[in-house]
């Protein structure tokens, strides 16, 4: 079964993406610590997908991106309510949006988000809960 | 969905990035190589240069030329085919279209599962 590991500081969020896309098919394990979760992501091999919040208190989701990229490349989610996290006039922003966003392996859900949108990019990234031949 | 066709997602979005596309507003899907762009075809926040009809054709073309990509279905919402080119949909108000409404939580009032955007707003990083 697919692992995707979510880590939101909101554990409603948190239970809303375990329901759901436990419901397809994929087996979730969620965080709301930034730090845990970033170490588990880094561990645990099993993981195929991280869906990730970007403001956070302690570590933001970018920061935890680049710091996950460091050690293993993996597809990632960002799931977030404020679109505008993403501008092109933030240096840093657009130096990752060149550097990582680039090799496609990267997209973005903004909150509140339809299910069938959150499906869509999960499956658009990994691919149905169902075909373990299509892990990326 | 075969792992071709998630490579050709991510070839897709690669595409869409290099054109500082708004990745949350589009999703990208294909199957057997027939791949469908669905969303509203809107630049990243805070890229100057903004989307024209020759930008918009050029990035289409793209996708289509990728050597995995058999047949591209755009179902833009923002966008529509007029007479083989891409035009800006009209907004006007009575037009009966409207245009994808772009949010930030920042600015307003979120329900569903967001709960407590206030508070992050208050204590996030």
């Amino acid at each position: 079964m697919r692992k995707i590991l979510a880590i939101d500081d909101e554990p409603p969020v948190l239970r809303c993406l375990e329901t759901v896309l436990e419901s397809r098919g994929y087996k979730l394990e969620v965080f709301d610590d930034p730090v845990e979760g970033l170490r588990k992501a880094k561990e645990d091999p099993d993981v195929v997908l991280l869906l990730l919040d970007v403001k956070m208190p302690g570590m933001n989701g970018f920061d935890l991106y680049k710091d996950l990229l460091r050690s293993r490349q993996m597809p990632v989610l960002f799931v977030t309510a404020y679109p505008r996290s993403f501008n092109a006039k933030s240096e840093d922003v657009a130096h990752m949006w060149q550097e990582h966003f680039a090799a496609g392996t990267t997209d973005i859900l903004y909150k509140p988000f339809d299910l069938e949108v959150l499906f869509e990019k999960v499956e658009g990234l990994i691919g149905p809960a169902d075909e373990e031949d299509s892990d990326p | 969905m075969s792992r071709e066709d998630i490579d050709t997602n991510r070839a897709v979005r690669s595409v869409l990035v290099r054109h500082w596309l708004n990745l949350g507003l589009l999703t990208v899907r294909t199957f057997s190589g027939r791949t469908t762009l669905r969303g509203d075809l809107v630049r990243m926040d805070g890229f100057k240069e903004p989307l024209t009809s020759a930008i918009v054709e050029a990035i289409l073309g793209e996708i289509r030329r990728l050597p995995s990509v058999r047949h591209l279905n755009v179902q833009v919402e923002n966008w529509v085919q007029s007479g083989g080119r891409w035009l800006p949909r009209d907004t006007d108000p009575g037009s009966g279209v409207e245009r994808t409404v772009y949010r930030d939580a920042s600015q307003d009032v979120v329900g569903g599962i967001m709960p407590s955007d206030s508070e992050k707003e208050s204590g996030g990083a």
